[in-house]
C-alpha cells in the first residue's frame, strides 16, 4: 500500500538579517493510512515549519526551496492555490496549539464549525449543517451542544475550546489530521482527555495523523511511529517501541534520559549540555556534535554531515556512530 | 523538623469584580482563600494545581507583590502581611521570586550586568564591590561573567532563566519563590536548570516554594507537596506520601492524568476523567469546592466545607481515599495497574465527560 503522505527531502528557508535561516533541511517523512506519526523535537527544530509546508502555509518571505510533499499521489507543493484550498480543511485538517488564537473571538463557535462544513459542502442545507455541528460538538464531549452552538469562544473554557477545534478539524472527515502541540496549552487533566479524544477520532474515522510535540509523554501515549527532529533535520525515525527502548541517535537518548522520570528517585537529572546550534551558522558536520558525548571531537562528526542509515526493522538514524554507547 | 523560615496562615486574596460606569463592586473572585503553608531552610515545597487555582497569586502574595486581603505571612518573627512598602523594603531582599517567562521578565534594554546589578543598586549595596558580586552571581548560576555586557536577546531561554535566577539571588535571599521556572524551557534545557536549582539550594540553604503544574518535575525536586484547587490547599504532605498514597480525590485524578513515560504503559493506567470544568472562583460551590466534579460527593459535601486536617499528611475531604485501597507502589514504575480496573469510580482511558 502506498503511504498517504510522503514528504521527500523538504527544505524551507527564511531570509533573515544575518543571512538565510534554513529551518527545515532535507526532511523526509511518510505517513501510512490510519497511522499516527509523532514528530518530536525542541523549539526551533523545524517540526512546525514542516507541518506548515505540507499545508502550503509557509508565509513569505519564508519559502520551500527543495523537495516534494505527495498526498495521495498528488504533489501539494505544485498545486495551484485553488486546488490546495479544496484539500485543506477537507482532506487534510489542522489542529493548532492555542485554541484561543485559532478561533475567531467575535463569531459564535457553532457558526465557525458550520463555516468549515459549508466551505467544502456548499450544497448542504442550513438545517443539515446545524445538525452536523451539534453532532460534532457532542462527539467531542461538549455538554448541551444546542446551548453551546451560539456561544462565543470566550464563553468556552480552555479545554472546551480545544475540543471545539478538534470538532472543527473532524467536520469534513479528513484523511489526515495534523496536530501541532495540541495539548501543550492545556492542564494535565485536560491533556489526557484531548489525547483520548484524538485516539478515538482516529479509530472511528480511520484518519491518519501527524502529531507534532515536544512532549515525549504525548508520543509515548499515541504515536505508532516517531520522527525525532534536531536543527531542521530528522535525526532518528522508527517505530515507537524502537525509539523508546533502543534509541540509536545520541540526541534521542539524551532527550529520553533528561526527563524527570516519574518513577525515578530524587537524584541528578541528566541534561544534554549546551544549547541547540544557531541555524544561521550551523556547524559544518553533524549539527548535534557540539553537544554530543559520542562525537567528542571525532573528525567525521566535525566535518561530515551524517545521512540517515537504516538498521533492522527500518529504524533510521543519522549518526556516524549510531547505537554506540556513550 | 527545623523551624520554618517563612509561614503563611489563612492567606487570602479576593479580587473585586467591578462593572458598569460607576465601577461598582458586583462580586468577588476568591483567588486565594485561606492558605496555610510553611517553608523550611534547605527544603522545597511544591505548590501544584491547574491554571486558575491560585498558585501564582499565592506566590506573589508570599513575596508581597500582591496585597493580601487577610491572613498572616510570618517571617523572622514578624508579620509581613500588614506592612507598608517602606517597612517591607529592607526585607525584600530576603524573599525573592523567579518568574515563569524568561523572555518577559528581563528588560530587553538592559545588559545582563545591569539586570543582575539592579537589586543591588536599589538596596544601595552596589557601590561596595557590586561589580565583583555580579560576576560571582553569574558564575554561581553557570554563566560566564564575560557575558555580562550582552543583552537578553543574545541568550537562549535556559540562559535567560539563569539570569533571572542570578538576579533573584543578588541580595542573598533565604526564601525563593519559583513560579513555573522551567515550564517555558525545552526538556534538555529544563534538566540543566533543575540541576542548577538543586545545587544552589544545597550550597546556600535556600527555602524554595516551587510552583508548577508539572508533576514529574515536582516529584523530582520537592520534599513536600501541596495540591491546590479553587484557591485552597486540598492536600499537603511529604512527596513520597502524596504520590504513593494520594488521599484527596482531586490529587488522585491529577496523578492519574500525568502522561506515561514509555509506550509499553499504554492502556495500563486507569485514567480518572473528571466531569465538567473547574467552577468559577467568583462563584465557588457551597461546601467542598471540588464536589461538583467529584465521584464521591454526597450531601454532606455541599453543606459542610472540609477542613485541612491530619498530622504530616493533611487532606481536606470528608471521604478521603482509604490508604489500604491505594496502590502501595504508586501509580508509576512501569507496572500495569490491574487493581483499579474493577473499581466503578474509575473511568477508562477513552471516556470523555464534558
Amino acid at each position: 500500500m502506498t503511504p498517504l503522505l510522503v514528504v521527500d527531502d523538504l527544505a524551507v528557508e527564511f531570509p533573515m538579517e544575518g543571512g538565510v535561516l534554513r529551518a527545515v533541511d532535507g526532511v523526509s517523512l511518510e505517513v501510512g493510512q490510519g497511522e499516527i506519526l509523532g514528530v518530536v523535537g525542541e523549539s526551533g527544530s523545524g517540526k512546525s515549519v514542516t507541518a506548515m509546508s505540507v499545508l502550503g502555509l509557509v508565509r513569505p518571505p519564508g519559502r520551500v526551496v527543495r523537495g516534494s510533499v505527495r498526498f495521495d499521489g498528488e504533489d501539494l507543493l505544485a498545486l495551484p492555490a485553488r486546488r490546495l484550498r479544496r484539500i485543506r480543511g477537507r482532506r487534510i485538517a489542522m489542529i493548532f496549539q492555542d485554541p484561543m488564537t485559532a478561533l475567531n473571538p467575535v463569531v459564535p463557535v457553532g457558526a465557525q464549525i458550520a463555516e468549515a462544513i459549508r466551505l467544502h459542502q456548499p450544497r448542504l442545507g442550513r438545517a443539515a449543517v446545524r445538525a452536523r455541528v451539534l453532532e460534532l460538538l457532542a462527539s467531542v464531549g461538549i455538554a448541551d451542544p444546542a446551548d453551546r452552538y451560539g456561544r462565543h469562544p470566550h464563553e468556552y473554557s480552555g479545554g472546551m475550546r480545544q475540543r471545539a477545534l478538534i470538532a472543527m478539524a473532524l467536520a469534513n472527515e479528513p484523511d489526515l489530521l495534523i496536530a501541532d502541540e495540541p495539548t501543550t496549552a492545556l492542564d494535565v487533566t485536560l491533556q489526557s482527555q484531548v489525547l483520548g479524544l484524538l485516539d478515538t477520532a482516529r479509530r472511528e474515522t480511520g484518519a491518519a495523523a501527524v502529531l507534532i510535540t515536544h512532549d515525549l509523554g504525548v508520543i509515548a501515549e499515541l504515536a505508532d511511529r516517531v520522527a525525532v527532529m534536531y536543527a531542521g533535520r530528522v535525526v532518528e525515525h522508527g517505530e515507537v517501541h524502537q525509539i523508546f527502548t533502543t534509541p540509536r541517535h545520541p540526541y534521542t537518548r539524551g532527550l529520553l534520559s533528561s526527563r524527570p522520570g516519574l518513577a525515578s528517585a530524587t537524584g541528578e537529572l541528566v541534561p544534554i549540555p549546551g544549547s541547540p546550534p544557531d541555524l544561521l551558522a550551523p556547524p559544518p558536520g553533524c549539527a548535534f556534535e557540539p553537544r554530543c558525548a559520542l562525537g567528542a571531537g571525532r573528525a567525521a562528526c566535525r566535518t561530515k554531515r551524517p545521512e540517515p542509515v537504516a538498521a533492522a526493522g527500518g529504524h533510521l538514524s543519522a549518526c556516524h556512530f549510531p547505537g554506540e554507547p556513550a | 523538623m527545623s523551624e520554618p523560615v517563612l509561614a503563611v496562615e489563612g492567606l487570602t486574596k479576593h479580587f473585586p469584580i467591578r462593572t458598569g460606569v460607576l465601577r461598582r463592586q458586583t462580586g468577588t473572585v476568591r483567588a486565594v482563600d485561606g492558605v496555610d503553608l510553611a517553608l523550611h531552610p534547605g527544603r522545597t515545597l511544591g505548590l501544584v494545581g491547574e491554571s486558575g487555582c491560585g498558585k501564582t497569586t499565592t506566590g506573589r502574595l508570599v513575596v508581597r507583590l500582591a496585597e493580601p486581603t487577610s491572613g498572616r505571612i510570618l517571617y523572622g518573627g514578624r508579620d509581613l502581611a500588614p506592612m507598608s512598602h517602606a517597612e517591607l523594603r529592607p526585607l525584600r531582599g530576603e524573599i525573592q521570586i523567579v518568574f515563569q517567562d524568561p523572555y518577559a521578565s528581563l528588560s530587553p534594554r538592559l545588559t545582563v550586568h545591569e539586570i543582575v546589578a539592579e537589586p543591588l543598586r536599589t538596596q544601595g549595596r552596589y557601590r561596595d564591590g557590586g561589580r565583583e558580586r555580579v560576576g560571582e552571581l553569574l558564575e554561581l548560576v553557570g554563566l560566564s561573567p564575560e557575558h555580562a555586557g550582552r543583552y537578553p536577546h543574545e541568550f537562549s531561554g535556559g540562559q535567560r532563566q539563569r539570569v533571572g535566577i542570578a538576579r533573584a539571588l543578588a541580595l542573598d535571599p533565604r526564601v525563593l519563590v519559583l513560579d513555573e521556572p522551567v515550564s517555558a524551557l525545552d526538556v534538555s534545557i529544563q534538566a540543566q536548570v533543575v540541576n542548577q536549582l538543586v545545587h544552589l539550594q544545597r550550597e546556600l540553604g535556600l527555602a524554595y516554594l516551587f510552583i508548577s503544574h508539572d508533576l514529574s518535575v515536582v516529584r523530582h525536586l520537592c520534599d513536600r507537596v501541596a495540591i491546590m484547587y479553587l484557591g485552597r490547599i486540598v492536600e499537603e504532605g511529604e512527596r513520597t506520601e502524596i504520590f504513593a498514597r494520594p488521599a484527596h480525590p482531586y490529587t488522585k485524578a491529577l496523578i492519574s492524568a500525568a502522561p506515561i513515560s514509555h509506550p509499553s504503559q499504554r492502556g495500563g493506567r486507569r485514567r480518572i476523567v473528571l466531569a465538567g470544568d473547574v467552577p468559577s472562583p467568583a462563584d465557588p460551590p457551597s461546601g467542598c469546592g471540588f464536589r461538583t466534579r467529584c465521584w464521591k460527593a454526597q450531601e454532606r459535601c455541599a453543606l459542610e466545607e472540609p477542613a485541612l486536617t491530619g498530622a504530616g499528611h493533611r487532606v481536606a475531604c470528608h471521604f478521603p481515599e482509604d490508604s489500604t485501597t491505594a496502590d502501595p507502589g504508586g501509580c508509576y514504575g512501569g507496572k500495569r495497574l490491574k487493581s483499579d480496573a474493577r473499581r466503578p469510580d474509575v473511568a477508562g482511558d477513552d471516556d470523555i465527560s464534558g
